[in-house]
């Protein structure tokens, strides 16, 4: 071992039913690595701190420079990217835990397929195939489209949902992420023809009125994603569409 | 499109799905808060504020609210049917809270927010029974000397002041989220100026409800 070294302490399950523990485990320590790069140190050499060698620590991660979400876990009690936390500046011994509002597959695997769900009840999509051509779409203002590509930079990481006090196993609120993306498509002139089958998700249970107010959202999105605003616009759209419906149907 | 849907919808339009059910709970749970029950609020202290001015100048302005036309009828649907179901669905809300520690401004508030509307729920049942109730069940007047009497016992008067204090954060607070949930302060500035106006609100009357308090306990 060289001198520095960088103790994990990881929260580790060797299935989705099996009881949780820590392991801690001991890297040499590089200003540059980062905590998917010291993880893969581990699967390199799996022996934790009492010299025993173990199963590597399962984990997720694809980009590693935190645009694909796959690496989320919560790192000394907060969430983020794992490929992004250096450990120059991490402390030790660090905890490194999976993200607690979705189901563990194993170690810090998580099954975040609810967020995948939730976009599909509120169809935050924009529906182009069909049987014949449909010809070019309208037209986009500049600020429009600038505007716009603040929420398309959602990854569905799920740190907004980590976060949120509201999105939990005895609540179905979808969370902001999925609000975001309703929002993202109804900024879209094509995208608003669908508006009100998205509306009428967003103002189903789990929808944009389960929001609690807590905008731990916008604190934690790594894309500085204006989640609140989304929530908010949305917001407004349900109320007009609620006033509308009233009196007109 | 629209009009193909208004067509579709009288055949459901007699009763109203589970979720259209659950988004009209909500919203008229934000919106009772502030009508009636903030609005009453504001009412209420400012009625009382006349015990600044002496005794018998609150006993004499607050008369015409103890004689109103329809009293029972008025005071069930203004105030207690409205507390009752804004306090019992707001429990119903807490229930689906999972607090946690990050720590920003507004998770804390996100807390303070369950923790006062629990706190508000206690006391309005305490005030409104030890007064209303007991004008009703036996004929006791809340007169100045019993508010007196009130405000020099040490233990009620905690319990006023931490009760008034929490009633008044969860109506300020209660104000900045309503603006966001109805889709009235959208950006992120424009809930900024909205939420340090109610905390503006919040310091004010929280002077206010704790000076009307203090001044009850001024002899007869």
């Amino acid at each position: 071992m060289p001198e520095k070294t960088q103790v994990l302490r990881i929260k580790r399950q060797e299935s989705a039913k099996s009881e949780p523990y820590y392991e801690e485990f001991e890297v040499p320590y590089l200003p540059h690595h980062n905590v998917v790069s010291m993880l893969m140190e581990i699967r390199r050499n799996p022996v934790n701190r009492q010299g025993k060698r173990v199963a590597p620590v399962v984990f997720n991660a694809n980009c590693l420079e935190e645009v694909c979400g796959a690496c989320t876990m919560v790192i000394n009690g907060r969430v983020r990217q794992a490929c992004s936390q250096l450990a120059n500046g991490l402390g030790g011994p660090a905890t490194v835990e999976p993200m607690t509002k979705f189901p563990v597959v194993r170690d810090l695997w998580v099954d975040r397929a609810k967020m995948f769900d939730d976009l599909k009840k509120a169809r935050a999509w924009i529906p182009i195939d069909g049987t014949y051509d449909l010809g070019p779409g309208p037209r986009v203002a500049p600020d429009v489209q600038e505007f716009a590509y603040l929420f398309s930079r959602c990854m569905t990481c799920g740190c907004c949902l980590e976060a949120c006090p509201q999105f939990n196993s005895h609540s179905k609120f979808m969370g902001a992420s999925v609000i975001g993306q309703v929002y993202l498509m109804s900024q879209h002139p094509t995208g608003k023809m669908n508006l009100t089958e998205r509306l009428d998700a967003m103002m189903a249970e789990g929808g944009v009125a389960d929001c609690g107010n807590a905008q731990n959202c916008v604190e934690v999105c790594p894309k500085d994603i204006p989640l609140t605003t989304a929530i908010a616009a949305v917001g407004r759209q349900t109320t007009i569409k609620w006033l509308r419906d009233l009196f007109m149907k | 499109m629209a009009e193909a849907e208004a067509v579709a919808a009288p055949a459901s339009a007699a009763g109203m799905t589970a979720d259209e059910r659950h988004w009209l709970l909500r919203r008229l749970h934000s919106l009772s808060g502030i009508i009636p029950i903030g609005g009453f609020l504001f009412f209420h202290f400012f009625e009382n504020a006349f015990v600044l001015k002496g005794g018998a100048m609150w006993w004499k302005e607050t008369e015409f609210t103890r004689n109103l036309p329809f009293q029972i009828a008025v005071e069930a649907f203004v105030l207690w049917i409205p507390i009752l179901y804004h306090a019992i669905y707001g429990l119903v809300i807490t229930a689906t809270a999972q607090p946690n520690d990050y720590p920003y401004e507004r998770n804390y508030q996100y807390t303070l927010q369950r923790i006062t509307g629990i706190l508000a729920f206690l006391f309005i049942g305490f005030h409104v029974i030890s007064t209303r109730g007991l004008y009703y069940a036996a004929g006791i007047e809340t007169n100045y000397l019993r508010m007196h009497n009130f405000m020099m016992n040490p233990l009620i008067l905690t319990t006023y002041l931490v009760g008034v204090l929490a009633c008044v954060y969860h109506l300020t607070n209660g104000i900045f989220t309503f603006t966001i949930t109805w889709g009235i302060a959208v950006g992120p500035r424009a809930q900024t100026l909205v939420n340090r106006a109610c905390v503006a609100l919040f310091i004010i009357m929280a002077i206010a409800g704790v000076a009307i308090l203090l001044a009850f306990r001024a002899p007869a």
